[in-house]
């Protein structure tokens, strides 16, 4: 099917999805955002991309297990770093498929811009404090029925070899 | 043979005596709001504490070969930790002794000789100064210019088993006696490896937040907190066990109790040093044979005996006064940039020998409890915020750590050996803070 759609229309699909997929995270809708993954995805957001998981500890590189994992320990406990919880808005451009794409995935490169904040009683030390967080990502897409699946995600933070605060939300 | 001979100690802060804001006695252990959020008491520490006593500033798995450096800090002031081309590792102040400018703006790199951006002064590795740029022109420097010798070398430096260690006080004692039984913890750690080495591979882990650098000092030895703030991680423990990367590290327990019993084994200590010290022994030498580590004990075996073995291959954790913490596979470091404002950085190691598949799980046992969106450390750093936030209310001005006062045992050597649920360690670090912080009133 890919291969009978133009560039533009596949970049419009794309573009779509990834806007979709931003707004389920914005709406907190995790069980929906999490459905979006295949179940062999790899999310990853790495300190250092050019160096193998052997020997760099990364941000998140979760399989599918440990996103599922991930998805419980957001839904099914309370913990301090998400009390209060988080708010979010992704903003999300410069969506370009990546030329190399086979026709088995479709690979797309976007930059986007996280705005995230923890209100609560906001006047509080660590609380109210509106951070931006420019990234860049990679998806990995696989056609599934009319739209996609997210078969890997990868979310390069700007400053991600610098300190980081939390980062308990989804990304 | 620190270069720059000229030390006047106009730098010194006035000398108040700080000791009262540790209230100890033999029922009574409080400490003063003020100890944590002061901003005298901060400056005060960064030269009573941090300037004088042995402090962490890399480990030499970073800079193997000659000319290798990265950059770090002896409480707020910059320094290079380099090996020269001799091989010998310094600590240089990272600033040209000419206009002030910082020499290495790199974290890590390796260079013949260190060159000042802003005139183009030049330094070898040992620091020594080797070249000032348009010396003998007109307008130049004359011939008897009363030129430094080099960088400023920080006066002491040790390392033991890989750890550099530094001191700003040129009258300071050996490194041994200042580490004491905290040595203990190190040794457990690294004779993890075959050939009892660690190496700093992985990039680090680092996190910023808004609170005092001592509430990371007393919490990585802190059983206590473990029931209550990671009790979430505990249950993802119970649901999913190892099989997303723990690698058994993380000991759970379905409840409370059980949990509490994990926790709550082993000793503490105290130490005169200021080092707070918590030993995990594994209780039943059986579960060492099995697991993801049984082979690897099985050839520790014949090298250790069992009590050793489970010593080893049990859990232990340190903070080494003032800012170096051991923990899992990781050091750990805190630097104080205010009295509000920490920076911690977590380096995971591997073990040198070590199957390459039990490093790699142990980077992702790291990935799950330690990093930014780990379960572990970031609810830590959050209540740090929180503790930050509560002691604006100065009307309360005591925080009590009597937890297990009445069981603490001083030692031969005047460390504090106390129960595994209680503060002995905390009340190790403050000992020592008090001491130092007593000053010379005038």
């Amino acid at each position: 099917m890919m291969a009978t759609m133009s560039l533009s229309d596949v970049t419009a699909a794309a573009s779509a999805f990834l806007f979709q997929e931003a707004k389920l995270l914005d709406d907190a809708r995790i069980r929906d955002w999490h459905a979006l993954y295949t179940d062999d995805c790899h999310y990853w957001v790495p300190i250092d991309e050019t160096r193998p998981a052997t020997e760099c500890a990364a941000i998140i590189n979760d399989n599918a297990l440990a996103l599922e994992e991930r998805i419980y320990h957001l839904l099914e406990t309370t913990f301090a770093a998400q009390t209060p919880k988080s708010r979010t808005l992704h903003f999300i451009t410069n969506v370009f498929i990546d030329p190399a794409s086979g026709d088995g995935a479709t690979v797309v490169h976007s930059n986007q811009l996280i705005f995230e904040l923890r209100t609560g009683d906001y006047r509080q030390v660590g609380l109210g404090e509106l951070r931006p967080i420019p990234t860049s990502m990679t998806h990995e897409l696989v056609r599934a029925g009319d739209s996609f699946k997210i078969r890997s995600k990868t979310i390069r933070i700007i400053d991600r070899d610098m300190p980081q605060s939390n980062l308990t939300f989804l990304l | 043979m620190t270069f720059v001979e000229t030390h006047t100690g106009r730098n010194d802060l006035p000398t108040r005596d700080f000791s009262w804001m540790v209230d100890a006695s033999a029922k009574r252990f409080r400490i003063h709001t003020q100890a944590y959020v002061g901003e005298d008491v901060y400056k005060a520490e960064l030269e009573r504490i941090f300037e004088r006593t042995w402090t962490y500033v890399a480990h030499e798995s970073e800079i193997p070969t000659p000319n290798e450096y990265v950059t770090s800090y002896i409480g707020d002031q910059p320094v290079i930790a380099v090996r020269d081309r001799e091989g010998v590792v310094r600590v240089l102040i990272n600033r040209c002794v000419h206009r002030g400018a910082a020499l290495c703006r790199e974290a890590k790199g390796k260079t013949r000789a260190f060159i000042c951006p802003y005139h183009g002064w030049s330094y070898d590795t040992s620091g020594k100064l080797v070249g000032i740029t348009d010396r003998n022109i007109a307008g130049g420097y004359d011939e008897d210019f009363d030129a430094p010798e080099g960088l400023y070398r920080v006066p002491k430096v040790d390392i033991y088993r890989g750890f550099i260690f530094a001191n700003l006080d040129p009258d300071a004692g050996p490194l041994l006696d200042h580490l004491g039984r905290a040595r203990d913890i190190i040794d457990l750690k690294l004779n993890m490896s075959p050939v009892g080495e660690i190496r700093l591979v992985s990039k680090p882990y680092s996190v910023r937040y808004k609170g005092n650098w001592k509430f990371q000092a007393e919490n990585i030895v802190d059983q206590y907190h473990f029931l209550f703030v990671h009790s979430p991680f505990s249950k993802l423990q119970t649901k999913y066990g190892e099989s997303t990367g723990d690698f058994g590290v993380h000991k759970a327990g379905k409840s409370h109790a059980e949990r509490r019993n994990t926790r709550y084994h082993g000793d503490t200590y105290g130490c005169s040093q200021g080092h707070g010290l918590a030993f995990q022994p594994e209780s039943d030498p059986e579960n060492l044979k099995q697991g993801h580590f049984a082979e690897h004990f099985a050839r520790l075996s014949e090298k250790y005996d069992e009590e050793m073995l489970c010593r080893i291959g049990g859990k232990c954790a340190a903070a080494i006064f003032p800012n170096l913490g051991m923990i899992h596979h990781q050091i750990r470091t805190w630097r104080p940039l205010g009295p509000d404002l920490t920076e911690v950085t977590v380096y995971p190691y591997e073990l040198v020998g070590l199957d390459d598949e039990l490093n790699a799980g142990m980077l992702r046992s790291q990935e799950r409890f330690y990093g930014p969106s780990g379960y572990g450390m970031p609810d830590d750093v959050d209540i740090f915020s929180q503790n930050t936030e509560g002691l604006r209310g100065r009307a309360v001005e005591w925080l009590i750590l009597e937890r297990g006062i009445g069981s603490d045992v001083e030692t031969e050597n005047g460390d504090f050996r106390g129960l595994p649920a209680s503060e002995a360690c905390q009340r190790g670090l403050w000992r020592k803070w008090a001491s130092a912080m007593k000053g010379i009133e005038q």
